[in-house]
């Protein structure tokens, strides 16, 4: 495919959600009726096997790929609910140091060959793992929580994307930087205690990608191994739909930042 | 020629501007008698050293809607042997009473009012840090960034002034040896002047800075009064001390 896009999923902070958005957003593009391969960069702490409920069919991994231990078709895992969706998970008994230049240069360029596009799960930090996440990508998705700690790591990683990737090396157009927040809540923002979305996109200035709420079928769809994007009446699922038809180029207007206005059909239902 | 006024006859003075150091009473309350006793006590204690010694009044730290009686403030103050020569931190009111009583009106850099000025306590020298990544340097006589300059980046230029027309992040770095424009906000920390011209400035639309330096000496954050946080400001050395202005 010449015009294979590969997306990296980032942050700089731990815990902010990039797999549970990597599993999500791939799902989400596989959806839609595009070949999507989703690959874990978090070698020795792969976590996005577990997420997308495929942890007891890995065989190969991303690493074993790169040594030329295994073929790459051997190490891709077919979504068994999803068409369109592969993963390549990382290795959990090597390091960081595993993933080397060339290495990981010839299996995105294989996996262009046949993927639309490529979502690559960046590990936290700024050394080699999120470097080698970041540094072949088209587009980037900022992963956000609303404090303080977090937008300032994700205006790190920003710096990181705006000087150290192969578009800007290569003198191409810089990758596209997309702001994803995470973990938001229109409640809390309301009463001052959280960042809000103004705020946010006030210090970190690029384009807002969607507002994910803090929500309970995050927790539950990972301990269940099932994308919370599969989830299509939770209010995270449905941000994430947005999200991703948003990414694709459709104008959709921004859910979930307001906060909720509790009415008897919410008391009757157990509104979500 | 400025030197020729020297060895030529027909000149027969030097106009030119120079500091000395002056006694400032500055009155902290608006209570005349109060003043006049201790006043008394304390010229008691060094009579000699205020015997005609040139004084200026300061009323800047008084509340501009006091009425406080100038004339005899300025009696008491001959009264004990010192000179009055001026008066500074004075409302518009003031200025004129003092300009009846042939006293001048002085601006110093503290004692201006109603000119939203900060003056730093104790000026600090501190060395430039280190920067963290390989900075970004222009070997031109001046830089304009039109891109943020993110959290981790540090932005050196080895000549003349550099200016950014987005924010600058926090935990960012710019540093250049004359002045520092930031059309965005100032979050993180800006050394101009880091050759030591104690000339350079820096001016920022939003100040919310983690520190500022100017040839070395700088303010942090804390230091910053809440009035002129994120504020658009000028920040300049005199005498040796950082001086933040509301633009």
């Amino acid at each position: 495919m010449t015009n294979t896009k590969i997306i990296v999923i980032t942050s700089g902070k731990g815990g902010v959600g990039k797999t549970t958005t990597s599993a999500a957003f791939a799902m989400g593009l596989a959806l839609e009726g595009h070949k999507t391969a989703v690959v874990d960069f978090d070698v020795g702490l792969r976590n996005l096997d577990l997420i997308m409920g495929c942890e007891r069919r890995v065989v190969y991994d991303f690493v074993n790929v790169i040594n030329k231990e295994a073929r790459l078709n051997q190490a891709l895992i077919r979504d068994k609910r999803t068409e369109n969706l592969y993963i390549l998970p990382a290795s959990q008994t090597k390091d960081k140091e595993s993933l080397t230049m060339e290495g990981v240069e010839t299996v995105l360029n294989e996996l262009k060959e046949t993927f639309d596009y490529i979502v690559c799960d960046s590990p936290a930090g700024i050394e080699h793992g999120a470097f080698m996440a970041m540094y072949f990508a088209d587009e980037a998705v900022v992963v956000t929580n609303p404090e303080i700690s977090s937008v300032r790591d994700s205006d790190r990683i920003l710096g990181l994307l705006a000087s150290k990737t192969k578009r800007v090396v290569e003198n191409r157009t810089p990758v596209k930087e997309h702001l994803l927040l995470t973990r938001y809540s229109p409640e809390r923002v309301s009463r001052g205690e959280m960042l809000s979305v103004k705020d946010i996109q006030e210090i970190l200035s690029i384009p807002l990608l969607g507002v994910i709420p803090e929500s309970e079928a995050v927790l539950t769809a990972s301990n269940q191994g099932v994308p919370v994007i599969a989830n299509r009446n939770s209010d995270a699922g449905m941000a994430y739909q947005d999200c991703v038809a948003r990414f694709l180029g459709e104008d959709i207007e921004m859910r979930f930042i307001d906060p909720k206005k509790k009415s008897i059909f919410s008391k009757f239902f157990g509104g979500n | 020629m400025p030197n020729s006024a020297k060895h030529d006859n027909k000149v027969a003075f030097d106009l030119k501007g120079t500091s000395f150091t002056i006694l400032v009473l500055s009155l902290r309350k608006n209570d005349l008698d109060a003043a006049a006793v201790q006043l008394v006590e304390k010229v008691r204690q060094a009579a000699d050293f205020f015997h005609n010694a040139p004084v200026v009044i300061s009323l800047q730290h008084l509340d501009e809607e006091e009425q406080i009686d100038l004339a005899m403030l300025v009696s008491i103050v001959r009264a004990q042997g010192f000179i009055p020569v001026g008066i500074t931190g004075c409302t518009e009111q003031q200025k004129h009473q003092a300009a009846a009583m042939e006293l001048a009106v002085l601006t110093t850099r503290a004692g201006g009012r109603g000119q939203e000025e900060f003056v730093a306590e104790e000026p600090v020298l501190i060395p430039l840090p280190a920067a963290q990544e390989k900075p970004i340097t222009a070997t031109d006589t001046s830089l304009i960034l039109t891109e943020p300059v993110r959290s981790g980046q540090s932005v050196t230029v080895e000549q003349g002034d550099l200016t950014v027309m987005a924010s600058v992040g926090s935990g960012a770095e710019i540093t250049a040896p004359g002045n520092i424009h930031v059309y965005g906000t100032l979050r993180g920390r800006a050394f101009a002047g880091c050759n030591g011209s104690p000339k350079a400035r820096i001016f920022c639309q939003r100040l919310e800075a983690e520190l500022v330096s100017i040839a070395g000496i700088h303010l942090v954050s804390e230091d910053f009064p809440a009035h002129l946080r994120s504020k658009a400001v000028h920040i300049r050395l005199h005498g040796g001390r950082l001086h933040i202005t509301a633009l």
